[in-house]
């Protein structure tokens, strides 16, 4: 845990001081020491201190032999995650939520190993579901392609 | 008194009203079993319905639909770790843990019984103490209700398993989180780096999708399949057996959290969230096993389920007696009576006296009527753990999305949920909670509102908020929150080391 804790002290520590930074640009109420800045400033200080106290006994101790991820499994799933719901952000305003979720459920049921056939019904069927669920009995205005859907 | 009951039980005969608490109950179940979908925005879905309908099938109709989706929220937490509803996020540890030892019929017989009874005890204090406790809930200044949130912050941070300064980080990041976009003071953007989707701040429903939902769904590979062999299929008193077995020594502790969830949900802008958090800290402050709390502790779940639901009552209180909304679901009701030419105050006891007793009795009608309908949602949640995980998860990733992208039908929300997963997948791996920052982030608007406000207030002193009577109670009890655990645990180290 030794080096995970170091990263998230420095974090925080580093995180506070900006914090309280940019904090201070916000000014203050007229005539008064509070204002906009005020809260964030308290909140930096504190992650500031909190990010010592994790950081300091990282430091003093030797590192242990570490793993982050358990298998090479997870940090698959760590990339193809990340990288399909930053696609559905990038490509279904212009692509349409039906198939460009199609498309991210058809890679993500493949990746977790399903077969090609499996993969293509079991995400069509999940669309067809999440699709009408939520445009027709929540009412919820799903993006739409230029070909209306 | 009597003449009004039995005109509010002919009142509820209607089978037009019945058939409306049943769809609603159904509708409100579906909401909570999403992630994403929160009660509020089941409840002002419904609104447009209630403007073909009598007072009493829409107010029946949210009340029923309010109770559904805030037990509902329990289920996906229980089963896959992901709350359907924010109530839900202060003991999904201890449900999921439950689930995973395979004990999830256990836990969501629990999760519908506790519920229920909340619920009901909420309804019986709306019935018989309304007026004097809103009376009381309107001595509660911003000084008071800057003391309650910091109470809320305090029982999170010391409930939360392992590293206290960890669980600070968690909180002071929700915090922060929460600062972000148009300053409540002066109206200056905060932190939003030139982005104007970030003026309107950081939501904490993808947040917590985030936090909770998608950091799971990186974490479960084919391989971690770790639920131990569960029983699928459960008769109805097979289930009330199992929660009246875990129920019976603790009902003590049932009904101090049904009572604790009532008050706080009767404090105007409180709500359910946080009275299931509080519900949860006190628990574990006064438990003879606290070290059990977020390991999958059966006591851990009586504490705060009962309590969300009874917050459900307790916001119609101030609600009713004042018409000064206790949570966002009142807030809408509010609406949903004026509209209907109803005037919330002290005489719609003496005009309307037959629809309040039908209200009261709506409250314990719909509380019945979740054991069954629980029942029968717990049981075809239950399924969800007959999918293979490489099928489960890939769904459970759309819903998570989607539910993030309808809050606002906002991409943007989405980008938020992702990147509140990655942060909650590596705090994980760090052993630092990822529940202190949803309640940081719920909480934060009103600790920074109400100091804010108290400091312009009294210019800039800072003795008010301890010379307050309940002000200097509510100083004692987050003194108590912070020591007694510390105390506990310096206490356990030392008989160990003995």
């Amino acid at each position: 845990m030794l080096a995970r804790d170091a990263v998230i002290g420095t974090g925080c520590a580093v995180g506070g001081v900006l914090i309280v930074h940019r904090s201070m640009q916000l000014g203050n109420v007229p005539g008064s020491y509070a204002g906009p800045g005020l809260f964030p400033t308290l909140i930096g200080i504190a992650l500031c201190i909190c990010g010592i106290l994790v950081l300091a006994p990282a430091l003093r101790q030797k590192r242990k032999g570490e793993r982050f991820f358990s298998g090479p499994g997870e940090r698959l799933r760590l990339v193809e995650v990340t990288g399909l719901v930053i696609f559905l952000i990038a490509c279904a305003p212009k692509l349409g939520f039906i198939l460009t979720s199609w498309i991210m459920m058809m890679a993500e049921l493949c990746l977790r190993k399903n077969s090609l056939l499996r993969s293509a019904v079991a995400a069509t069927i999940l669309v067809a579901v999440v699709w009408g669920l939520f445009t027709k009995a929540l009412k919820v205005p799903l993006p739409v392609g230029p070909w209306g859907w | 008194m009597m003449a009004n009951l039995a005109a509010a039980i002919q009142l509820l005969s209607s089978p037009y009203l019945i058939f409306i608490m049943v769809i609603t109950a159904v509708y409100g179940l579906f909401v909570g079993l999403v992630p994403g979908l929160t009660a509020t925005m089941a409840t002002a879905l419904f609104v447009p319905f209630t403007f073909f309908m009598d007072p009493l099938p829409a107010l029946a109709g949210v009340i029923v639909l309010s109770a559904m989706a805030i037990f509902a929220g329990d289920i996906p937490a229980t089963l896959v770790r992901v709350p359907g509803t924010p109530s839900s996020s202060a003991y999904v540890e201890d449900a999921y843990q439950l689930c995973s030892r395979g004990m999830a019929v256990r836990a969501l017989a629990l999760c519908a019984c506790c519920s229920a009874t909340g619920g009901i005890i909420g309804a019986l204090s709306l019935m018989l103490i309304a007026p004097t406790l809103a009376q009381f809930a309107t001595r509660f200044t911003s000084f008071e209700y800057f003391w309650l949130a910091i109470l809320g912050l305090s029982t999170t941070v010391t409930v939360s398993k392992g590293s206290t300064v960890k669980s600070c980080i968690a909180l002071l990041l929700g915090l922060f989180f929460s600062t972000i976009g148009i300053d409540i003071t002066l109206g200056i953007p905060r932190f939003t780096f030139g982005s104007s989707e970030l003026l309107g701040g950081v939501n904490f429903i993808p947040a917590m999708v985030g936090l909770f939902g998608v950091s799971e769904v990186i974490r479960t590979t084919e391989e971690s399949v770790s639920f131990t062999a569960q029983k699928l299929s459960f008769g109805f008193f097979e289930m009330l057996k199992s929660a009246w077995t875990a129920m019976k020594n603790r009902l003590g502790i049932l009904l101090r959290s049904a009572v604790l969830g009532m008050v706080i949900g009767a404090l105007p802008g409180a709500g359910g969230d946080i009275a299931a958090w509080i519900s949860y800290g006190v628990g574990k402050l006064s438990s003879k096993h606290p070290e059990e709390y977020g390991k999958g502790s059966e006591e851990a779940v009586l504490t705060g389920t009962p309590a969300n639901n009874a917050a459900l009552g307790g916001a119609w209180i101030p609600a009713l007696v004042f018409g000064i909304p206790g949570d966002s679901i009142t807030a809408i009701l509010l609406g949903i009576l004026m509209m209907k030419g109803l005037r919330p105050g002290p005489l719609i006891f003496e005009r309307q006296g037959d629809l309040v007793y039908a209200i009261y009795l709506v409250f314990i009608i719909a509380n019945v009527l979740l054991i069954p309908l629980g029942y029968l949602a717990a049981r075809s949640g239950m399924q969800m753990l007959k999918v293979p995980k490489g099928i489960l998860m890939p769904a459970i990733l759309l819903f998570c999305c989607v539910g993030s992208y309808a809050i606002n039908n906002s991409l943007f929300d989405v980008g938020v949920m992702l990147v509140m997963g990655l942060l909650g997948y590596f705090f994980e791996k760090s052993d630092v909670p990822v529940a202190p920052i949803v309640l940081g982030l719920i909480l934060g608007p009103m600790v920074e509102r109400n100091f804010m406000m108290s400091v312009i207030k009294t210019g800039g002193s800072l003795s008010q908020f301890v010379t307050r009577p309940i002000s200097a109670v509510l100083v004692i009890c987050v003194a108590c929150a912070w020591t007694i655990p510390l105390w506990s645990a310096r206490r356990r180290r030392r008989s160990v080391a003995s």
